[in-house]
């Protein structure tokens, strides 16, 4: 008896036989459009491949010519990579999932150049945003918005400009007579003091009225001239008169002593005078520096030259880097910890765990047992690539490099390790490392990127350069920079130094601009020729986004830079004090005028007084003395006629 | 279809087939009737198919025991659980379960490895009952009943027995 029924096997068998033909020669094809739609889903640009070849015998895949343009630069590639070789495990693939042990990436280029655009249809780049409208996506495009207002216009450098025409058509005249200067005020105070002292001086002076006291004086002097001794009587009369002109000496000596005391005020005051001028020069230089520091001078920050020079360079690499680990996110997801949970316990099964889990079902309960080296849906155990920096419309000498990325998997649990990569390029000039890892095995998932270069052309940073910063044509750079990704919160901190930068301001375009300021600049600049910066950037849901700057030159060019302003201030002060000097001086000359001339009123109508009241004065004190004698004498010869 | 169906019932009944191949299809109807999940269908299809069976009575005795099925679901839930817990074969079942395509089987349900069991219960008692009967008909029967005219006509095209032949 015959087992088999032929007549179903051999016509099934020919079915059989024809699908594998078609999938042998139409299978290629279909991959390609499958890598060529998921590759423009992932990166929002064309992909482009030259050839996809698959062997069923080693079922192996062979990709060659891979093209990914980049969605930010229609004329540029992403990526440009020779060939991909590698090998899926067959019983696998059975279980719906694929498993590469190796895989062989050759000939990676980027940013190359290409001929046509690579912009795709607006339908399908809309699917190709990742997260689009994500809290770290907001964050970005805020942070690429003040990268553009903040760092592409060098408003700071371009402040030294305003500060130099403001210092050149600064005006101490208009600074003198708005600000009340207080050594004028006080020449003028002096003045009203000492004018009021001469009113008092003069208003004294002219109530002695030395005219009548010498009038009386002078009829009394008569009196007593007139008077002979011949009698007792007339001794007597005589002894009144002389009585009568000592009183009036007296009176006379007072108002002589008056006299003479506003005299002395006189003098005291016109020294007075003199010393208060000799304190108006320290007023003037009080004054001076009080303008001065009225002088709106402009301060100028200059950590704003360092964001200046990297701030925008490092938001866009900050972004870009978000940009591929948040793709990396979203193909590479991290579990929830419900998950992980039960993963764990799948993979340390406690004694329980023997024992199979019922999950009840509409029909029936599926029973789930251990699961022994339980394979996630796709994992490359291995890849090993090499390209160079170079490549179609890059300048500059290409740099090899080689690499290798290790456990790339949907489910990092499954496998116990983490996705991680490392890239080295080496060659006389520069050094290049890049190390990364995204961790899905813990609970919070961490992405973090870091990569060191050495000896990296600095004009290849991109650095904006402008007539006011140094040229970094010749420059060499150092960057170290770590990406940190830790559930939503992104951190990055990167150093960079550069060496031989140089300032020339010949090769600077400043038509038109003032000789001063081109002097001025070139101050600031001149000997620095190394820096360092270091720049920070988080952003996280608690604390919004923060971004800092500091550098060493910043401290050096802020020094250089009031050095320079001190030295234009400077200029302004010994401006102001000529004028307010000049002000001063001619403030005192008026002074001094109207006084000497008051005083010399005052005295003119005083000495002549003093004399003749001194004058009389001594008169009588002679005439007093002479008629006393006369009196004595004539008393004793009175006596002696007694005796007699 | 049903018609077609009672035609075909007929037309093997009538026929010389061997009992042996009838019964044999019966048996594989049974399994193909009461254990569900698609590829478990499909291999016992397959197997139907390939091997020189009498599809007829497969299909018959697929159809019936995909009635019985319905009523024995508690009973091959219960029997499923028990053979898929039994502490002997756990390791058994734990290695199956690791294999890259008998996950797709669906032999962890309870319903599916019950009726599994079931299926290889009925087996026998299914084979000798089918042989039997079978026996019974064509010798006390099918001489009298090919004398209806319905069934004249019913077998009149001979073509579709002789595919399933």
């Amino acid at each position: 008896m015959k087992i088999f029924r032929w007549s179903f096997v051999i016509p099934t068998a020919a079915v059989f036989a024809l699908a594998c033909v078609f999938f042998v020669f139409y299978l290629d094809s279909y991959l390609t459009k499958a890598f060529i739609s998921g590759g423009e889903m992932i990166f929002g640009a064309k992909v482009e491949v030259e050839s996809l070849k698959t062997q069923f015998k080693s079922l192996s895949v062979n990709i060659r010519g891979i093209k990914i343009g980049d969605k930010d630069n229609e004329f540029k590639n992403l990526a440009d990579i020779d060939n991909v070789n590698f090998g899926v495990r067959f019983i696998a693939l059975l279980s719906k999932k694929l498993i590469i042990d190796d895989m062989t990436v050759e000939g990676i280029k980027w940013g190359t150049s290409r001929k046509d655009s690579c912009k795709l249809p607006p339908k399908k780049r809309k699917k190709s945003e990742p997260n689009e409208e994500s809290f770290m996506a907001k964050a970005m495009e805020e942070l690429k918005t003040k990268a553009v207002q903040e760092y592409d216009d060098f408003p700071s450098v371009k402040k030294l400009g305003e500060i130099q025409s403001q210092i050149k058509s600064f005006s101490p005249q208009s600074i003198v007579d708005m600000a009340g200067i207080r050594s004028v005020k006080t020449v003028q105070d002096s003045y009203v003091d000492l004018m009021g002292k001469y009113d008092f001086y003069n208003k004294t002076v002219n109530e002695f009225d030395i005219k009548t006291q010498i009038d009386k004086i002078t009829a009394l002097t008569d009196a007593v001239l007139k008077t002979n001794i011949k009698t007792a009587s007339d001794i007597k009369i005589l002894k009144d008169n002389l009585e009568k002109l000592n009183e009036e000496k007296k009176n006379l000596e007072k108002t002589y002593k008056d006299m003479k005391a506003v005299k002395d005020g006189l003098l005291k005051d016109a020294k007075e005078r003199k010393n208060a001028f000799k304190d108006i020069t320290a007023l003037i230089n009080q004054d001076v520096d009080n303008i001065a520091s009225k002088l709106s001078v402009p301060s100028l920050d200059f950590k704003n030259i360092t964001r200046i020079l990297f701030g925008g360079i490092w938001a866009q690499r900050a972004e870009k880097v978000l940009y591929y680990m948040n793709i990396v996110r979203k193909y590479l997801p991290a579990k929830k910890t419900e998950n992980a949970n039960n993963t764990k316990s799948e993979e340390n099964p406690s004694e329980n765990k023997d024992k199979p889990q019922p999950i009840e079902r509409s029909k029936g309960s599926d029973m789930q047992y251990k699961i022994k080296n339980k394979l996630p849906a796709l994992f490359i155990a291995n890849i090993k690539f090499s390209g160079t920096s170079g490549g179609e419309g890059k300048e500059g000498a290409p740099l090899s490099f080689i690499g290798t990325a290790k456990n790339i998997s949907s489910d990092q649990k499954l496998i116990g390790q983490i996705t991680s990569f490392e890239v080295k390029a080496d060659d006389t000039a520069q050094f290049i490392a890049v190390t990364g890892s995204f961790d899905r095995i813990s609970d919070i998932a961490q992405d973090i990127i870091s990569f060191t270069i050495e000896g990296m052309p600095a004009q290849r940073l991109g650095i904006p350069e402008s007539d006011y910063t140094p040229s970094f044509k010749n420059a060499t750079s150092k960057i170290s920079a770590e990406f940190i990704l830790t559930d939503g919160d992104f951190i990055t901190k990167a150093g960079i130094s550069i060496d031989k930068m140089f300032y020339d301001a010949s090769t600077k375009n400043f038509e038109g601009v003032n000789a001063d300021l081109i002097k001025y600049v070139n101050m600031i600049w001149q000997g620095i020729n190394s820096m360092t910066a270091q720049a920070q950037l988080s952003i996280s849901k608690e604390n919004g986004q923060k971004a800092g700057f500091t550098s060493d030159i910043d401290k050096q060019l802020g020094q250089r830079f009031n050095n320079i302003l001190n030295a234009a201030v400077g200029d302004v002060k010994v401006k102001i004090k000529k004028e307010v000097e000049q002000y001063v001086d001619s403030q005192k000359l008026v002074l001094q005028a109207e006084a000497d001339k008051y005083v010399k009123r005052i005295q003119a109508e005083l000495d002549p007084q003093l004399k003749e009241a001194q004058k009389k004065i001594d008169e009588i004190k002679k005439l007093v003395s002479d008629k006393e004698n006369e009196i004595k004498k004539s008393a004793l010869s009175t006596i002696f006629q007694l005796k007699i | 279809m049903f018609f077609t169906l009672i035609r075909d019932i007929l037309k093997v009944l009538q026929s010389d087939i061997s009992p042996k191949q009838i019964a044999f299809g019966a048996v594989l109807g049974v399994f193909f009737g009461l254990v569900p999940g698609l590829l478990m269908k499909c291999l016992i299809f397959a197997l139907i198919m390939i091997l020189r069976v009498n599809i007829g009575s497969a299909f018959v005795s697929s159809a019936v025991f995909a009635l019985i099925g319905l009523c024995t679901d508690p009973i091959a839930d219960k029997i499923g659980y028990f053979i898929l817990n039994k502490d002997s074969l756990i390791s058994f079942w734990t290695y199956l379960y690791n294999m890259p395509l008998a996950a797709f089987t669906k032999f962890n349900n309870t319903i599916v490895m019950g009726n599994m069991a079931l299926s290889f219960i009925f087996f026998i008692p299914v084979y000798f009952l089918s042989t039997i009967i079978l026996t019974y008909y064509r010798t006390h029967l099918r001489d009298r009943v090919a004398k209806w005219r319905i069934i004249k006509l019913l077998t009149a095209s001979s073509l579709s027995y002789k595919i399933l032949k």
